[in-house]
């Protein structure tokens, strides 16, 4: 430890042996190098705007440099102030005293290089002799008295120190290279400096380089820069230089963390201050520049008196925990409990259990609601699948706040998002750490989650979430005794259910949920309904006898969301429930509908056929109503088409199947009219046909017959053999000839129908027209109307007008679907 | 210009190799890199200004591209090397430029403007004082150069009036105390030894003889230090940079300038060409410049001491040259005011003019013999 010093001016005498400017004196042993660092620290030019032949009293008000720097080996804090003149009178002398500090920390024995200002230790009077004493101890000048600073940084001053400390954090972290403080007296900037070094601990203050006055700022090599008001400072567009104006802070300028809290502090008292600086004291290893912030985190942390809000909280408590253990107090943690409820959760799981394992290796115990908080981010990133709980720190298992918490993340995070997914997140989640889930907890998944998924499903493959969900077979059971307990008590439930519950739920409710026969019957039905069992069975062995109408009815519409089918029809009406009651339901009309609905899509079977028959018997026929000739249509239909009536059957039939299709069902009476036709087109007796055709014709009220009639001679003609054709025209012919309102067959069906056919088939026709060319000569036309005297000479001579000649005419004709229509 | 001197650090950067700096966008990731970049290592364009690959120092436009040559300057404390500086540049701004077909001085950049403007003109031409005395380079860390540079029309062109010869001077003004001992003269060394030319300021009022010539009548440095071995020192520092043997002579070329004339009327013969002012007619008058350095010699030979520094410049100095100069014009009424009158300097061009001469820079009028 040894202060050696130095005198630089411009005199006649010095160390160096020369005129001029040189060392004056110095402390025997100070090496050239260290010589060197302290005359270029020191150099002294006055500012611009000084006096170039000033006063003794102008010289007075110069502004005096007080600067400190530490070096490698060594630190150099120097007092330089301008003379004036020099021995020779001309003027630009100064005057430096350089004290060159080996061991900084033991020659400054506690105090801040920036209390050297005002020392009485300093002189300006050039030494006789060239070797001076060495410094046995600095003795402080007026800022030593913290009071005095803080008098001063109160004094407006509090916005304008904020942004100078910051800049020095930034200096010292390496992000900037010089603060410019700009004040006409350089006691304000030694104030400032002053201030902002006794915020700092001790290591960092004296790291803290800095000169109270320069005219040219960009050539000192030192973070604090002190100049007055007249120094034109160069700008770095880089931002590596801040500019501090004392007294013209707007106080909107951006501060840090640690300036803000020492800002407060100043405010509170000098103690409040030596606080923060004592706590940064202990920090190791020693605080660096760049971790204030951090540590003003820790400080509103550790300090009682504070209530600010800790936005690195993380930060913070890593922070103190690595380099300040002694601090994790239970206080600092009831502290950390207060942040916690004011933020609401943790952020970065992974530090935080960092933080949990070295906490609990230490023995030490966080606060309850920050281990909460932290359980709860822990799980809901388990749940998520970001992390896995061997990786990171838990609570105990045995510890009754770890199942606690679980539970109550569980519940909340469920009612948030009462999803599947979600449900099997958490219930996984809980099951990997062996946390059990009692049936209370579990009931809110079953009311929330599963009973939702099974009557509304949200996704696709619900049920099967559903059969994966952790502890699937308790939940089922539970959603089991649930769905029956809410059956029991709304009876109107039971339709809903039936009517939501896919099979594949119903299955898997009767496979795991042990169902309650309320519950059994819902999945009964709901099965029948959506076809995977048969709904005749299920409605029969649910009716209880008696069963009321009402019952019945509903029981029907819930097994049958569209209309039974002909089968079920006939399986319904002859099953086991009473008629009386099935013929008091819509059912009968249901099965007319059937039947039209069939008629419709395409056609009737016998199905339908013995279906109408049922139909038509009296408790159900009595409720059809309008719909009875519908049901005769069809039976009618069926009757031509599978039993062709009796000759003196034929025209009663043909009639009532006329009169029943006028009242029927547009497509029923259809379907029964074209097969009547079919059947008149089918007979070989030509006179027969003839007659019961005009029957039909005036037994029409419309012209559905006619119309069926012409579409099956079409199809007819188009392909039946020649033998039958031969047949069917003389029937055609002679009602044409009795009912001019039908002479279109002939003319327009026939002539169509027939033009395709080839040559050789209407040669086939002509000679069929051979036989029972007698037996069908009454029905040739009237004469005086025709000039045919047999049917071979009528074909003959209708053929010649009425079909194409030429072969090919005929061969595009039958290769022309439709014809020439 | 492929290859050039730092004015700063004084080492040689080729022109390709000079560094640019990230615009202001990189803010404090900011860094220096080799010119050939098209973009900084952050990916964006940088600002043209280039910079020292040494020591970082902004290089001007004009220092870069144009061929540039470094004047040192060195003489005792209160020879007035700086006293001359500001003096000098302000009659090649001002009177000289008239004489070489409109020749024009500029100040480089603004270090050299502002520089030029706080310690020289604002104390000499606007407030009529002396300048302050120069602190040493040992607390000043590094010279600041004064960059200048001269522009003159070419004469007798062949196509025509308006082609342009630029040169680009650095000037430095040292402090005195700088060559008074070895040690502090080889802080200078990289200075000198890149220097084109070297003008040594000779102070006549530091020779015994010369101070008893003239009596009181100027005030008067005390012990004086020894002018011949600060060229011996010189001499010496110089051999030693550069390697060379006793028996060489140094090629730099070295103008002896003998300074405040003014004080010599005493000393001075009635009609001494160094009295006289010479006007420049576009180029160096050669034949003047002779019969100044004649007369030096001559001067200088009666004085004590004086054969010594002649035969030692002779010696050391393959090229060199005797002037003569008054920078103020009549001796300064104290030590920090100059005379009422003003300044009126005589012949304070001469040297640089021959300096110029010698680089190249303007014509030279030869002597008729």
């Amino acid at each position: 430890m040894t202060i050696r010093q130095l005198y630089y001016t411009s005199c006649q005498r010095g160390k160096e042996g020369i005129r001029g400017f040189q060392v004056n004196a110095a402390s025997a042993g100070l090496p050239e190098r260290h010589e060197d660092l302290g005359l270029q620290l020191s150099a002294y030019r006055p500012s611009p705007s000084a006096p170039v032949l000033p006063t003794p009293e102008q010289i007075e008000n110069f502004p005096i440099a007080v600067g400190y720097r530490s070096f490698d080996e060594v630190a150099v804090l120097f007092h330089s102030r301008y003379l004036g003149t020099d021995f020779t009178g001309r003027q630009g002398n100064y005057f430096a005293h350089v004290l060159i500090l080996d061991a900084p920390e033991a020659d400054l024995a506690g105090m801040l290089p920036i209390e050297a200002w005002e020392s009485s230790l300093w002189t300006w009077q050039p030494s006789q002799e060239t070797q001076l004493p060495l410094v046995g101890a600095i003795s402080p000048g007026p800022l030593a008295d913290p009071e005095r600073i803080r008098a001063h940084v109160l004094a407006s001053r509090l916005p304008e120190f904020a942004v100078m400390l910051s800049a020095v954090q930034e200096g010292l972290s390496g992000r900037v290279d010089r603060v410019v403080i700009v004040a006409a007296d350089a006691g304000d900037v030694a104030r400032a400096i002053a201030a902002i070094t006794y915020s700092l601990p001790p290591a960092l203050a004296r790291a803290v380089s800095f000169t109270t006055f320069t005219s040219s700022p960009a050539d000192a090599n030192v973070l604090l820069v002190g100049t007055t008001p007249d120094v034109e400072i160069a700008s770095s567009p880089y931002g590596d230089q801040l500019v501090v104006t004392l007294g013209e802070s707007s106080g909107g300028e951006t501060t840090s963390r640690y300036a803000r809290a020492l800002g407060e502090r100043w405010m509170n008292s000098v103690a409040a201050v030596r606080e923060v600086v004592t706590l940064a004291s202990r920090v190791s290893p020693p605080l660096e520049g760049g971790e204030l912030d951090q540590f003003a985190d820790l400080v509103e942390l550790a300090v009682p008196a504070s209530s600010s809000a800790v936005p690195a909280l993380l930060a913070a408590v890593e922070f103190g925990l690595r380099r300040l253990p002694s601090v994790l107090t239970g206080a600092l943690w009831q502290r950390v409990d207060a942040e916690i409820r004011r933020v609401g959760c943790v952020e970065d799981v992974e530090r935080w259990s960092a933080v949990f394992a070295a906490i609990s290796r230490s023995g030490a115990t966080p606060g309850p609601e920050l281990e909460s908080a932290y359980m709860r981010a822990a799980l809901s990133q388990i749940a998520d699948g970001v992390l896995d709980p061997a990786s990171i720190w838990l609570p105990d298992q045995a510890s009754g706040r770890r199942q606690e918490t679980a539970l109550d993340w569980a519940l909340g995070r469920l009612k948030a998002s009462p999803q599947l997914d979600s449900a099997t997140r958490v219930l996984g989640t809980l099951d990997r750490l062996g946390i059990p889930v009692p049936d209370t907890e579990l009931q809110l998944v079953v009311d929330e989650v599963v009973l939702p998924a099974l009557l509304h499903p949200s996704v696709p493959d619900a049920i099967s979430q559903l059969r994966k969900l952790p502890q699937a077979h308790r939940l089922l059971l539970l959603s089991g005794g649930q769905l029956e307990s809410r059956l029991a008590s709304d009876d109107e439930l039971f339709d809903t259910v039936v009517e939501d519950l896919s099979p594949e739920a119903a299955d898997l409710l009767d496979a795991l949920a042990r169902p309650g026969p309320r519950c059994a019957a819902a999945t009964a039905f709901a099965r029948a309904r959506n076809g995977r069992t048969d709904r005749v069975s299920t409605l029969v062995g649910t009716l209880e006898a008696p069963a009321a109408p009402e019952a019945v009815e509903r029981f029907v519409g819930l097994l049958w969301p569209s209309l039974p089918t002909a089968a079920e029809g006939v399986r319904l009406l002859r099953s086991s429930v009473d008629k009386t009651v099935l013929g008091a339901t819509t059912i009968p009309q249901q099965m007319v509908e059937r039947l039209i609905e069939d008629a419709h899509a395409g056609g009737l079977t016998s199905e339908h056929a013995e279906l109408a028959e049922l139909l038509a018997i009296k408790p159900f026929a009595r409720s059809l109503a309008n719909a009875v000739d519908t049901v005769d249509s069809v039976l009618n239909g069926v009757y031509f088409d599978i039993e062709p009536p009796l000759p003196e059957e034929a025209t009663r039939a043909t009639v009532e199947t006329i009169k029943s299709a006028a009242g029927a069902d547009e497509a029923v009476a259809g379907w029964a009219l074209r097969a009547l036709a079919r059947w008149m087109l089918s007979l070989t007796d030509s006179r027969q046909h003839a007659e019961i055709l005009l029957e039909a014709v005036k037994a029409s009220t419309s012209p559905r017959f006619l119309t069926a009639y012409c579409d099956q001679l079409s199809s007819v003609l188009s392909s039946a053999r020649p033998v039958t054709i031969a047949a069917i025209l003389p029937a055609v012919v002679s009602f044409a000839d009795n009912h001019r309102a039908a002479r279109q067959l002939l003319d327009i069906t026939c002539q169509k129908a027939l033009a395709r056919r080839s040559k050789r088939d209407l040669d086939a026709i002509g000679r069929s027209f051979q036989d029972r060319k007698r037996k069908r000569a009454p029905l040739l036309p009237t004469p005086g109307k025709g000039t045919a005297k047999d049917w071979p000479s009528w074909w003959k001579d209708w053929r010649e007008r009425n079909l194409p000649k030429s072969t090919l005419a005929r061969l595009l004709r039958r290769l022309t679907p439709g014809g020439d229509d | 210009v492929a290859e050039l001197i730092c004015p700063y650090c004084f080492q040689r950067a080729k022109r390709n190799k000079l560094h640019l700096r990230c615009p202001e966008e990189c803010r404090t990731d900011a860094q220096y890199f080799p010119c050939v970049a098209q973009k900084c290592p952050h990916g964006r364009v940088p600002p043209t200004a280039r910079f020292c690959p040494h020591c970082h120092n902004r290089l001007e436009y004009d220092y870069i591209t144009t061929k540039s040559s470094i004047v040192a300057m060195i003489g005792s404390r209160e020879s007035g090397k700086s006293t001359y500086v500001g003096v000098l540049i302000h009659e090649l701004r001002n009177t000289v430029g008239t004489a070489f077909n409109g020749m024009s001085a500029e100040l480089v950049g603004d270090s050299s403007r502002d520089r030029y403007r706080e310690l020289f003109a604002g104390p000499l031409y606007q407030k009529g004082e002396t300048v302050p005395v120069t602190d040493a380079i040992r607390a000043q860390r590094r010279l600041e150069p004064l960059l200048f540079m001269l522009r003159f029309p070419k004469a007798r062109h062949p196509i025509g009036w308006n082609q342009l010869t630029a040169a680009m001077m650095i000037f430095y003004d040292t402090s005195g105390e700088d060559i008074l001992k070895e040690d502090r003269l080889g802080r200078l060394a990289a200075y000198l030894d890149a220097a084109a030319g070297i003008i040594f300021v000779l102070d006549p009022l530091q020779i015994s003889s010369v101070r008893r010539a003239i009596g009181n009548a100027a005030p008067l440095p005390e012990n004086a230090p020894n002018q011949v071995e600060m060229i011996q020192r010189l001499a010496e520092l110089l051999r030693e940079r550069r390697k060379m043997t006793p028996r060489q002579r140094i090629s730099t070329p070295f103008a002896v300038a003998l300074a405040k004339t003014d004080a010599l009327s005493g000393v001075l013969p009635e009609h001494s060409v160094l009295r006289q002012r010479r006007m420049h007619r576009g180029n160096y008058d050669d034949a003047d410049g002779q019969h100044v350095h004649d007369e030096m010699r001559a001067t200088l030979s009666s004085w004590a001491d004086g054969d010594v520094l002649l035969n030692t410049v002779h010696n050391n100095f393959s090229t060199y040259r005797y002037f003569g100069f008054s920078a103020l014009g009549s001796p300064p009424a104290s030590k920090t005011q100059i005379s009422p009158s003003g300044i009126h300097p005589l012949r304070v061009e001469d040297p640089m003019l021959w300096l110029l001469a010698q680089f190249g820079h303007i014509r030279v009028r030869r002597a008729k013999r």
